[in-house]
């Protein structure tokens, strides 16, 4: 072999050792985020909604929604937004909480958080993290379909269109889930 | 085994060890330009990794077996580009591999359909450039023993044409003795 050929051997050598590493790091980081898209389905819930309000203080009533998501991978992945539209079911219409026409009559208003991709809540691989978002009622028009209590004084809030984005720590890539709506079916007594 | 036979069976392990290597090279390439989020070094615009790679290693994998016949070498660069579509095929369906993800139609064809892209672009670039390597190297880079045959070669055929102008000679003279005497009737 030619000297100058030797070298190149070399070098070619070299550049399949980086491609070699290259290749099984890449599909590792394929798998590890592919693990994750597939298996977040389901881990991803609203898991109660509270209503801190003390109707004699005078102060707007806040609602206080909680997701719970659990990461199934073994990679992170960091929560960076979270949003859905409050509702508010009125047990004295004819409507199921989940019947479009009642809902369009129970939209309260939306609500979410959004946080800066390294400023979000991280999730660390197999683990479940809360996050609590707080809805304020703040208009006239929102605090009348916001305060239809039933014949206990429990209140029925239903969280419609839920959706969760999450990014992978270290990568550009992110994902949504969509997980089911959220109706509190006992009721809920304000607390405050 | 015999000195000739071990040989053989040497050279053919290195043609296969050149082939893999240039495959693995290709392939992570690829994958590193065509799927840039999961990949962990960055090899800037994704166009010309795409479009250059697999050419500068079909000219590498060509100047590399410069020994060989140019149909071997253009055998390499079909092997090569062949391998490395396979190593993109294992890339992609690697969650399948995994038992993370479960096969679906719409998983399938986008996998398929990858595939196909990386056989489009890096089958004859691969094959082109190995062809273009093994030009190179015959030019500018024969081995020692590619020299040494060829000097023999231009040995033989200076001794074939002094061996011809001896015998032009010979006949040039004999012709000059037969024209002052005729030649013997054969009868």
């Amino acid at each position: 072999m030619h000297p100058l050929a030797r070298i190149l051997a070399v070098a070619y050598l070299a550049l399949a050792v980086v491609g070699g590493f290259v290749l099984v790091q890449t599909s590792l980081n394929y798998v590890n985020v592919t693990d994750i898209n597939v298996n977040i389905e389901g881990k991803v819930a609203v898991t109660g909604v509270e209503i801190l309000w003390n109707r004699s203080s005078g102060v707007a009533p806040i609602v206080k929604v909680s997701v719970t998501a659990t990461n199934p991978g073994r990679i992170p992945i960091e929560a960076t937004s979270v949003d859905f539209h409050l509702h508010m079911d009125d047990p004295n219409d004819v409507y199921l909480w989940f019947d479009n026409t009642g809902l369009e009559l129970t939209r309260i208003a939306p609500g979410g958080i959004t946080k800066r991709v390294g400023q979000g809540f991280v999730i660390p691989p197999g683990t479940s993290r809360i996050i609590e978002i707080l809805v304020p009622i703040l208009s006239q028009e929102q605090m009348a379909r916001f305060d239809l209590p039933d014949a206990d004084g429990r209140y029925h809030p239903v969280v419609w269109e839920p959706r969760f984005i999450y990014f992978f720590v270290g990568f550009d890539l992110f994902n949504s889930v969509f997980p089911p709506p959220y109706y509190e079916g006992l009721g809920v007594v304000p607390i405050g | 085994m015999d000195e000739e036979t071990w040989a053989l069976w040497r050279r053919r392990a290195v043609f296969l060890a050149w082939v893999v290597v240039g495959a693995v090279i290709v392939a992570a390439f690829f994958v590193a330009a065509f799927f840039a989020d999961f990949s962990s070094i960055d090899v800037g615009d994704p166009g010309a990794v795409l479009l250059l790679v697999p050419l500068l290693t079909g000219l590498l994998l060509g100047i590399l077996l410069t020994d060989a016949e140019i149909v071997v070498a253009a055998g390499a660069g079909v092997a090569c580009a062949t391998l490395a579509a396979a190593f993109v095929a294992v890339f992609l369906f690697s969650p399948l591999l995994a038992g993370v993800a479960v096969g679906s139609n719409i998983f399938a064809a986008f996998t398929i359909s990858r595939v196909a892209l990386s056989v489009v672009l890096v089958f004859p670039l691969v094959v082109v450039g190995s062809v273009l390597g093994r030009g190179v190297g015959d030019m500018f880079l024969p081995s020692p023993r590619l020299k040494r045959q060829l000097e023999e070669l231009r040995e033989e055929t200076r001794r074939w044409h002094d061996a011809l102008d001896r015998l032009e000679r010979r006949q040039t003279a004999e012709g000059e003795v037969g024209e002052t005497e005729p030649p013997e009737r054969k009868d």
